[in-house]
């Protein structure tokens, strides 16, 4: 019993001693709370009038003891009263004290639930750390937590005997999503076998439902204290599950930039960053990377006393593709052999890489002898390749071998032609005659032609321009598929006007 | 787009016709009937390219692998020509018909495996 009903209680006797009482007391049931003088005067005396003490639930009486004057009762009545009032009083203290201790405790575990969480990053440690956590604060009930992340697969954590995790996000999951609120089921309700109760509590970010906390079993169901409490914790942790799906989604994005920047890096580094002067010939090389990184490469350089020209496309796109493009390039130069054992050598070499990755390369290799013009070249499923003599109609010059990586043998044989003054050679990936426009329609190899043949008598970077910007227009809105790779080699018109381009 | 196997007179091939486009958004639909004809142990057979409309590069790629695959395993693939030279031009300047055993048709294909 509490002090200030204690004085009371001895004040309310002073007045009652004053008027001859001989004893007050405060009854709960057969027991003896407070008395005045004494226990013994109580007992000793006969009660002359009891009242209730209102208004708390337990039977609280207040007895007076001894001859008194009229009156008395009324008198009583209001002493009862105030005594109830007092313990009315008490009482509500008492709750609010227990309210503040729990409010502590709760505060506390969410203090030692945001620690806990603050150093997971990756959604997966996060909910595993969520789960043993409230697990803990909970003491005795299973704990799930299943987050749905905008990309990719749920990912679940915890346990429970009667529901696995994917059987709870198979259960519940879409279905709080839906409702955006909290669900309590009890055994009465549609249950799986071995749980007693379940708490489903929402967690939100950017207003839709990305997770939800599942607590099963929990012994004596959901009291709102306990609800209270995990809606907490489940608003404090969908801040944490949204920084994890942030930091997931950031990281995803970051590896996809950095492996499209590096397959650029290598592809870029591996076309030469400008072309080696070639006595007598005029040389233009762009490339042009669709949007996606893909495999077309091209070369040229100093070879002994001839030029050595490349131009290939790995099939595919992506890291592979470069990857397998550098790997090309290095086995691709001639030092000293002709093209034939050239590509038979990079067959050789790469065939069994190519065939791991279930890819192939077109190439044409080719060297020229700037004293006699003297170019040969052999070429393995490459296309286009185009000799345009200055005078006469311009043809493609077609493979004779499958590209690299098809069969174990290389079957390109070497080819010649003298290249005479104003001559050209074009090759270019297939990515430029087979250009759509929006209409489905496509360049075309003979569109190619026409236009090299027309425009023969300009210069080879002329030629090039001209090609890049009139197969650009062609294709108009509609996004390029593929690398676009050209280049053009012309003999200079008359020794005299000679040097490089 | 589309992928239709048949059975032959011979029970260790089988005709495999492709139709509409065969290229990088196409395989993974038309890689699956074909790669569970290597598990059913049929490592000879035609693949039928007359409906098809379109081929890429990603496109000879599978006919690639699928190629190695059966000759790994004693096998062999031939082809039928697509009826638009479109798809055809693209194998022809790749040179995949010194690849392939081809044929205009079925049975022109079939004679490459059976003889």
């Amino acid at each position: 019993m509490i002090a200030t009903l204690r004085r009371e209680f001895r004040r309310l006797w002073s007045a009652w001693e004053a008027a001859q009482a001989v004893a007050l007391a405060l009854w709960q049931g057969d027991h003896l709370l407070l008395a005045q003088p004494d226990a013994a005067a109580v007992r000793q005396a006969q009660a002359v009038d009891c009242v209730a003490v209102a208004p708390l639930g337990e039977p609280l009486h207040l007895c007076v003891y001894g001859a008194l004057p009229a009156g008395a009762l009324a008198r009583l009545k209001a002493d009862a009263f105030l005594l109830g009032r007092l313990l009315h009083k008490e009482g509500e203290l008492d709750a609010m004290a227990t309210d503040f201790v729990a409010q502590q405790d709760q505060l506390l575990a969410l203090y030692k639930l945001a620690r806990a969480i603050r150093s997971q990053v990756d959604l997966p440690s996060l909910l595993q750390t969520l789960a043993d956590e409230v697990r803990g604060l909970l003491g005795g009930a299973d704990v799930i937590l299943m987050a749905r992340p905008p990309q990719g697969v749920p990912v679940l954590a915890g346990g429970s005997e009667g529901a696995t995790p994917q059987d709870a996000y198979d259960l519940w999951f879409d279905a709080i999503a839906l409702v955006n609120q909290r669900v309590k089921m009890e055994s009465s309700d549609d249950l799986p076998p071995g749980v007693e109760n379940v708490l489903l509590i929402p967690m939100r970010v950017d207003e839709a439902v990305t997770a939800v906390l599942a607590v099963l079993n929990h012994p004596g169901g959901f009291p709102m204290p306990t609800i209270k409490l995990l809606e907490a914790v489940a608003e404090q942790a969908a801040t944490h599950v949204e920084n994890a799906l942030r930091y997931e989604e950031k990281l995803r994005q970051t590896r996809l930039l950095a492996q499209m920047a590096l397959a650029r890096q290598v592809q870029a580094s591996l076309l030469p960053e400008r072309l080696p002067p070639v006595p007598g010939l005029e040389v233009w090389a762009a490339s042009i990377a669709a949007l996606e990184v893909g495999g077309d490469f091209y070369d040229l350089a100093a070879d002994g006393d001839l030029a050595a020209l490349s131009l290939g496309d790995v099939s595919g796109k992506g890291m592979s593709a470069a990857m397998l493009m550098a790997m090309a390039r290095v086995v691709l130069r001639p030092r000293g052999r002709t093209p034939r054992q050239v590509l038979a050598h990079a067959n050789e070499r790469l065939y069994d890489d190519l065939t791991r990755v279930g890819a192939f390369i077109t190439v044409i290799v080719a060297t020229y002898a700037p004293e006699s013009g003297l170019l040969t070249y052999a070429n393995a499923g490459h296309s286009p390749v185009i000799y345009c003599p200055a005078q006469g109609a311009a043809r493609i010059l077609e493979a004779d071998s499958p590209p690299l990586g098809v069969l174990p043998q290389s079957m390109a044989q070497d080819h010649s032609l003298t290249l005479q003054a104003g001559d050209l050679f074009v090759i270019a990936s297939d990515g430029l005659p087979e250009t759509f426009n929006a209409a489905g329609e496509m360049f075309g190899y003979d569109a190619m032609l026409a236009l090299i043949e027309a425009n023969r008598a300009r210069s080879a970077a002329q030629i090039g321009d001209l090609l890049e910007t009139t197969i650009s227009a062609f294709r108009g809105d509609s996004d390029p598929s593929d690398d676009r790779t050209l280049m053009v080699v012309r003999r200079v018109p008359g020794p005299d006007e000679g040097g490089a381009a | 787009m589309g992928v239709d196997v048949h059975e032959t007179e011979d029970p260790g091939i089988r005709v495999v016709a492709l139709t509409g486009r065969v290229d990088a958004f196409t395989i993974p639909e038309l890689r699956q009937p074909i790669e569970a004809l290597f598990d059913a142990g049929i490592v000879r057979m035609v693949i039928d390219l007359s409906g098809v409309a379109f081929l890429d590069s990603a496109g000879m790629a599978l006919l690639v692998k699928v190629l190695k695959l059966a000759r790994a395993q004693d096998g062999d693939v031939a082809l039928v020509w697509s009826q638009i030279e479109a798809a055809n031009r693209v194998l022809k300047l790749t040179k995949f018909d010194r690849v392939f055993c081809t044929g205009d048709d079925v049975n022109a294909a079939l004679a490459c495996l059976t003889t």
